[in-house]
């Protein structure tokens, strides 16, 4: 328990003390901020699913490589969530160095992840004329939902990159605590969940049948 | 206790009703018969995905109960376990990797059933999203925490959320399938 956290316990509860949820300020925050998060993610989803009952919608991946490149791009993206909770261990146990190493192995994969998306990315633009405001399916929306969906997650994996980079620097100074990396695991595992629903409902409900 | 198992046998019910009623639908085919029917079969659907969803919230804790127990002192139950306890975290680490294994094993069920393309669009659909939802729960669940934090934490984070995305759900889809029915796809 941090010392501010332990000053707040013991103060009254109406003039700023104790924790009803008996978590810290900075986990509840985030967990606001996922909550939000996740109401932007289902309505772009959603909005992705109206379009998909409304229109005639084409199903162009092929297994591979669209398939299989995602598919590993979600084992890649499982692991980091795995490693993630790793660091927060080592460092509940004061491991800093330890702490230090999985986090950044963290955002290592969480690279990887941005650079295998990437190259998919490059693929689907150069080998089948897809862009988000054209395409060779007859279903313009397609490629507009398609990059703006997995565009916002690309740039949450991103930002959760520079974010787990960022704090593994300030816990390794010693300014940051054991809490900051649990808050920021909190972050990356939410970016994992919001994978699991973009990956079966715009890759696997995509799959072309050959 | 006696409530709490009413409480569990009427999700089950419901869940299975759900299931059952939206399944019957769309095997006849009678879904996008009328606007009637498209509404009981996406209410059905939520019903069943709801009750199933609460009910493996409920229990997840209790089947994965063993991993947290063979690796010692697991303060599992505490309602005011503080994150900065040193065996808040460690002792789960064999749970959380069977979590892991169980993660991976899903999606590789996932991407499966999309090679072989077993099952129309809807089927499909449903069955890859109780997965997800499975996935969601056991993420939120082990990885971020939620099993071991404040009970009132767990409703904060769900309820809302999950009332939101249920209702834009009620408000979304009869409106999608109504505009096929009038222009055509």
């Amino acid at each position: 328990m941090s010392e501010g956290h332990a000053a707040a316990m013991a103060e009254p509860t109406w003039r700023g003390g104790g924790t009803p949820l008996a978590i810290g300020h900075k986990k509840f925050g985030m967990w606001l901020f996922i909550m939000s998060d996740s109401l932007t993610f289902s309505g772009l989803l959603l909005a992705y699913s109206y379009l998909r009952v409304a229109n005639d919608w084409p199903t162009p991946f092929h297994f591979f490589p669209s398939i299989v490149f995602s598919t590993v791009m979600t084992a890649v993206l499982l692991g980091s969530s795995l490693t993630m909770v790793f660091a927060v261990s080592a460092a509940h146990h004061g491991a800093r160095r330890k702490a230090v190493k999985w986090t950044v192995v963290t955002a290592l994969l969480g690279l990887a992840f941005v650079g295998l998306h990437s190259y998919e990315w490059y693929h689907l633009m150069h080998d089948e004329g897809m862009y988000p405001w054209a395409n060779e399916y007859g279903t313009p929306a397609f490629g507009a939902t398609f990059f703006l969906i997995t565009g916002l997650h690309m740039t949450h994996v991103i930002s959760g990159v520079v974010y787990l980079l960022v704090v593994a620097l300030g816990y390794r100074r010693g300014k940051w605590l054991p809490e900051d990396v649990e808050v920021a695991g909190l972050y990356w595992h939410f970016v994992d969940l919001v994978w699991m629903f973009v990956f079966p409902l715009i890759y696997l409900l995509s799959t072309s049948v050959d | 206790m006696l409530l709490s198992l009413i409480g569990y046998l009427f999700c089950l019910a419901i869940g299975i009703w759900g299931f059952y009623t939206a399944g019957l639908q769309v095997a006849h085919g009678t879904m996008t018969a009328s606007l009637d029917s498209l509404f009981l079969t996406m209410f059905a659907a939520l019903m069943g995905v709801t009750c199933f969803g609460y009910l493996a919230w409920r229990f997840y804790p209790a089947v994965t109960a063993g991993g947290a127990a063979s690796a010692g002192a697991a303060p599992a139950k505490a309602a005011y376990v503080l994150p900065e306890d040193p065996t808040y975290v460690d002792a789960h680490i064999p749970m959380f990797k069977k979590v892991w294994y169980a993660l991976i094993a899903l999606t590789a069920i996932e991407v499966i059933l999309a090679y072989f393309q077993i099952a129309g669009v809807l089927v499909m659909l449903a069955i890859l999203l109780a997965l997800s939802v499975m996935k969601a729960g056991m993420i939120m669940m082990s990885f971020m925490h939620l099993q071991f934090d404040h009970k009132l934490l767990k409703w904060i984070v769900v309820l809302p959320a999950g009332a939101c995305i249920v209702i834009m759900c009620g408000y979304f889809f009869p409106d999608a399938y109504l505009i096929l029915e009038q222009i055509g796809p």
